[in-house]
């Protein structure tokens, strides 16, 4: 009874998440709560705590979760994870036919241990700063994939979810690592929870204390190996049940015909194993590992001194250190960007930064009205500014700068080919204008005189937005670009004195 | 082989899993009920410990914006002493030896006794911008540093910082100018320019709201200005208001766009005790790098004050440049931190 | 007993989801409209005659109250008038008004839509030559001349002669009562 139960719980969260994933479109976001799966993964709470010190409010909901997994176990991964409710489908995939070999496929093996490594290094690196959790989060990495995978793919082909065609720089990788994660189901069910999901380890951790727990009645066993036909696991419900693995599926439950297994309160302690098999060297090691890396990956150049010109965050993003603290990568930003300026990067962050989004001005520029990034960001790395806060009241209150626009005047249609072209200067959103016209008469190849107007940057007034790129008729390279340089949320950036700051 | 849900006929069972089971069989549960009662007591204590432990630890940690708690920033000090009715309010002296100039400039003003009490701590900011040769006189010149933290240790002071943040690499600029070893050798502490040595003060000022400056100029009881007199491209001339530059770390660079108001909102910012003003060499051309001896002029002379408006009027006097033609001296003027008119000030002027 | 927590477990999905559900769709995402809530124009204009109705203190209207938009602006002061406008400069109130005594005093105020534009261009207009007023910031006094700023506002009050010149400061406070 209580198995279909579970079953109905995965369906409908697996829905639920979809669904979530879905409304994130500016057309249908209203007001939900997109992020509520990440909000309760008590490993985003833990790791953007401990890497940025605060625990950002919307992230209070990983509480409950942590409390009801010290009491019930890791219920979490077969009872509400979406990834996991996937993994289980695609789990029936590579299942073998026979008990024994069901059972074979579902026993303990040395390669688990793995993602308590995998967690020691997360939790390392991010006590040094850095938060790389999103990487391979199970619910970060189903955002991702989704967003800047499947959901493209889909509405670009057949199914329009969105407006106008989505294409992400080299979303090809985030759809090879998704799919790759799925089709290890494969080589045995549930691969990806059983060897590589640290918020699996973690909840695992968090189960030694667990007060309901599979308990077995020895008296009852006859070795028919049932119970670990289904174990989803790989928790040796045949042996001593492994309480850090047990995902509560209850499958074993079903499958001991004998009634020898049941979920119960307090049962003995003998009757459940709750050591990890990673010795407390590997451990330390790990953990070592994490946080040494952390210093070893700043040593290059990615966040100082020389950041790249096309690292341009969203509006409302942190002082980048700040930012690589709490970034999930989860590409819900990058989702619910109405442009789909908002893309992955690969280098221009360095290796830290590898999947946060950077505005690609090219591919989409940042709509001046437009705070949904802010909205939706679940650990406030992008924060939610106030509209009258983005847009600034010039010459009184400076905008929110991501960047700012330079000509280049080889490329520019009238700088470069004395040919008049009026797009920047008609496409900028700012108030006044931060492209501004002068006009001019030049001798064209012909020697007639020929009048143009000629577009100029007002440093003051760029916000960086990108319009201008977007929209110039140069179509690879644009004749006007946006780069990071003055920059608001780093003082540093300024170029110009009357910041204030130096 | 159909595949049924019972297991095979005959099917072995491990002898090892034999042995396990009967002998949990037989050890039950384990011990007596009060064993029992203890050990569950136990382990829900540890399971509720940690739960009230999490929530405690979220709930305390949360925040609404992304910055956390924002620190309140220090601001500096008025490092200034009362005026005495009547007494000099400049000191000029002229003759060979730079460090005897100095002594009879400050005696002239009082003493340094007057401005620094026992036990405070003093920082002294020459001219080491510049990876030049005292001869150069690109830096202040390293006897008159030597001299003046002497005259400052004499005193009774508790500590002597002596820093500048340099245009070049800060290393070869300590070394090259013979501050540091001149500054070391008379009892000084020489603080380099680093990363952890800045701290961002809340500066207020016209230009500047807030900026990153050396932790002496933040800590110390007293601060005593040694500029030396030279020419400068973009200025005019760089001499005691705009030595205040070299506490500045951050993208100073952009002070550039405004450099009269900047020098003037950096003149307002800090409050120094005394200026001390080497004009031992100038630098008449080619400023403030210099290079070529030939730009250089052996004036002998140190000036000393209170009034940086008044001593950049005499310095500019020397550099052979009209007071009122430098913007800085103007706008310092109108903001009120002195007069450019240095003759009408009770002047004392020593030596030929 | 089972049945108990069975019946709670099979609710909580369908609760959570649904609250979540519900609140979200009810709440209609962040503002649209621009920044701060300005008053209609009507509105607006209104409030800037009603300034000077009745006159300050010990004061009386010599001619009718003008107000000037922005194409007017350049009639009354030309090339000053593009400063403003960038500061988003809404309506001028522009009075001639006469001391108990008869002495002319003219009374210039500014409507610049919010208070942080009424600061800049008093920042942006104010003389070296002018004094601060003791126990006023947001106030200076020239000779001849006196102006402040206050909430939206900015104004400029110019006095002919000294007796004038000495009712300004109590001329301006009286005015600056009624700014809103």
């Amino acid at each position: 009874m209580f198995l279909w139960l579970r079953r109905s719980y995965q369906a409908v969260f697996l829905i639920f998440f979809l669904f979530l994933v879905f409304a994130t479109t500016s057309q249908f976001i209203r007001g939900y709560d997109v992020q509520w799966f990440l909000e309760i993964d008590p490993l985003v709470a833990l790791t953007t705590a401990l890497s940025s010190h605060v625990l950002h409010h919307t992230l209070l909901w990983a509480l409950p979760l942590i409390v009801l997994t010290l009491v019930f176990g890791r219920f979490f991964c077969s009872w509400m994870c979406p990834m996991g409710a996937l993994h289980h489908l695609l789990g029936h995939l590579g299942r073998k036919r026979k008990v024994l070999q069901r059972a074979e496929q579902n026993a303990p093996r040395p390669s688990h241990k793995i993602k308590y490594a995998i967690l020691a290094v997360m939790v390392g690196l991010a006590a040094a700063g850095s938060v790389q959790i999103g990487l391979l989060d199970p619910i970060a990495s189903t955002w991702r994939g989704l967003s800047v995978s499947v959901l493209p793919a889909a509405s670009n082909t057949a199914f329009g979810l969105y407006q106008g065609e989505r294409h992400f720089q080299w979303g090809t990788l985030i759809t090879i690592v998704f799919f790759g994660a799925l089709a290890l189901n494969f080589v045995y069910p549930r691969f990806y929870c059983r060897v590589l999901c640290p918020l699996g380890a973690f909840l695992g951790l968090l189960s030694k204390f667990s007060l309901f727990r599979i308990s077995k009645d020895v008296s009852r066993c006859n070795d028919c190996e049932l119970c670990g036909a289904d174990c989803q696991g790989a928790a040796d419900p045949q042996g001593t049940v492994r309480a850090t693995e047990c995902m509560v599926c209850l499958n074993c439950t079903k499958g001991c015909k004998r009634g020898g297994i049941a979920y119960r309160f307090l049962p003995g302690l003998k009757l459940s194993k709750v050591e990890t098999d990673l010795s407390r060297r590997k451990w330390l090691t790990a953990g070592i590992a994490g946080v040494a890396a952390v210093p070893l990956m700043r040593a290059s150049d990615g966040v100082d001194p020389r950041p790249s010109p096309a690292r341009i965050r969203p509006p409302g993003a942190l002082d980048e250190p700040d930012f690589l603290a709490k970034c999930l990568k989860c590409g819900a930003c990058m989702k619910v960007c109405p442009t789909s300026g908002l893309q992955p990067a690969l280098t221009e962050a360095g290796l830290e930064g590898f999947w946060s989004p950077i505005l690609i001005p090219r591919i989409g520029y940042c709509e001046s009205s437009c705070t949904l990034c802010g909205q939706i960001c679940p650990t406030g790395a992008i924060t939610h500014l106030k509209l009258a806060d983005k847009v600034g009241a010039m010459p009184a209150k400076p905008p929110v700068r991501l960047g700012s626009a330079f000509f280049d005047k080889g490329r520019c249609l009238p700088w470069g080919y004395n040919t008049q072209c009026i797009v920047c200067e008609e496409v900028c959103p700012t108030s006044p204008k931060a492209i501004y016209f002068k006009v001019e008469t030049i001798t064209a190849r012909d020697g007639t005189q020929k009048t143009l107007k000629f577009p100029y940057i007002d440093l003051d007034n760029c916000t960086g937005c990108g319009t201008c790129e977007n929209r110039c008729p140069v179509v690879d390279r644009a004749g006007v670009r946006v780069s990071a340089a003055n920059e608001s949320r780093t003082p540093k950036s300024s170029m110009s004195l009357t910041g204030g700051k130096i | 082989m159909s595949d049924g849900e019972q297991p095979r006929a005959g099917k072995v069972v491990p002898e090892s899993r034999l042995r396990e089971n009967g002998k949990k069989a037989e050890g039950g549960d384990g011990g007596n009920a009060n064993e029992m009662d203890r050990r569950a007591l136990f382990r829900v204590g540890v399971t509720a410990a940690m739960a009230v432990g999490s929530v405690a630890l979220g709930l305390g940690l949360r925040t609404r914006d992304g910055h956390g708690k924002s620190k309140s920033l220090p601001k500096l000090k008025d490092h200034r002493v009362d005026k005495i009715q009547g007494a000099v309010e400049m000191a000029i002296v002229r003759g060979p030896d730079a460090a005897a100039n100095v002594r009879r400039a400050v005696e002239a003003m009082g003493g340094m006794g007057r401005y620094v009490k026992r036990g405070e701590r003093v920082v002294i900011k020459p001219n080491i911008g510049w990876n030049r040769l005292p001869e150069q006189a690109a830096n202040t010149n390293p006897d008159v540093v030597a001299e003046v933290v002497k005259l400052v240790a004499a005193a009774g002071a508790s500590k002597i910082w002596v820093t500048d943040v340099s245009v070049n690499t800060p290393e070869q600029c300590f070394a090259r100018s013979g501050i540091e070893k001149a500054a070391k050798a008379a009892g000084a502490i020489v603080v380099r320019p680093d990363g952890p040595a800045f701290r961002e003060v809340d500066v207020q000022g016209k230009l500047l709201r807030t900026a990153d400056i050396l932790f002496p100029f933040v800590d110390a009881d007293r601060v005593i200005n040694v500029p030396v007199v030279k020419q400068h491209g973009l200025s005019g001339a760089t001499m005691a208001m705009k030595n205040w530059y070299g506490m500045l770390g951050g993208q100073r660079v952009k002070l550039h766009q405004d450099i009269h108001l900047s020098i003037v909102d950096l003149a307002s910012m800090i409050k120094p005790t005394l200026t001390i003003m080497d004009a031992t060499r100038i630098l008449l051309a080619n400023g403030p790098t210099g290079g070529s001896l030939a730009d250089v002029k052996q004036m002998d002379t140190i000036a000393v004050s209170s009034d940086e408006v008044a001593l950049d009027a005499f310095g500019a006097s020397l550099l052979g440049l009209s007071p009122t033609s430098l913007g800085f001296i103007v706008e310092g003027m109108k903001a009120g931190l002195g007069t450019p008119e240095w003759r009408n000030l009770k002047t004392e002027e020593l030596g030929g | 007993m089972r049945i108990i927590l069975f019946a709670v477990l099979a609710v909580i999905p369908p609760t959570l989801i649904g609250t979540l559900v519900l609140k979200g769709h009810r709440a209609p995402p962040a503002e649209h409209a621009s920044a701060s809530a300005r008053p209609s124009g009507q509105e607006a204009d209104a409030t800037l005659r009603a300034l000077f109705e009745p006159p300050p203190t010990g004061t009386k209207i010599k001619e009718k109250i003008t107000l000037y938009d922005e194409k007017g602006l350049f009639d009354f002061i030309d090339g000053a008038a593009p400063i403003f406008i960038d500061r988003h400069f809404r309506k001028l109130a522009a009075a001639e008004i006469a001391t108990a005594e008869g002495s002319d005093l003219d009374c210039a105020v500014y409507d610049m839509a919010t208070p942080e534009n009424a600061q800049s261009i008093f920042d942006k207009e104010k003389s070296v030559s002018a004094k601060a007023v003791d126990g006023w910031p947001e106030a200076i006094a020239g000779p001849m001349s006196f102006v402040f700023h206050h909430t939206r506002y900015y104004a400029k009050l110019t006095a002919f002669d000294a007796k004038a010149e000495a009712a300004l400061p109590a001329v301006a406070r009286s005015l600056k009562e009624k700014m809103k």
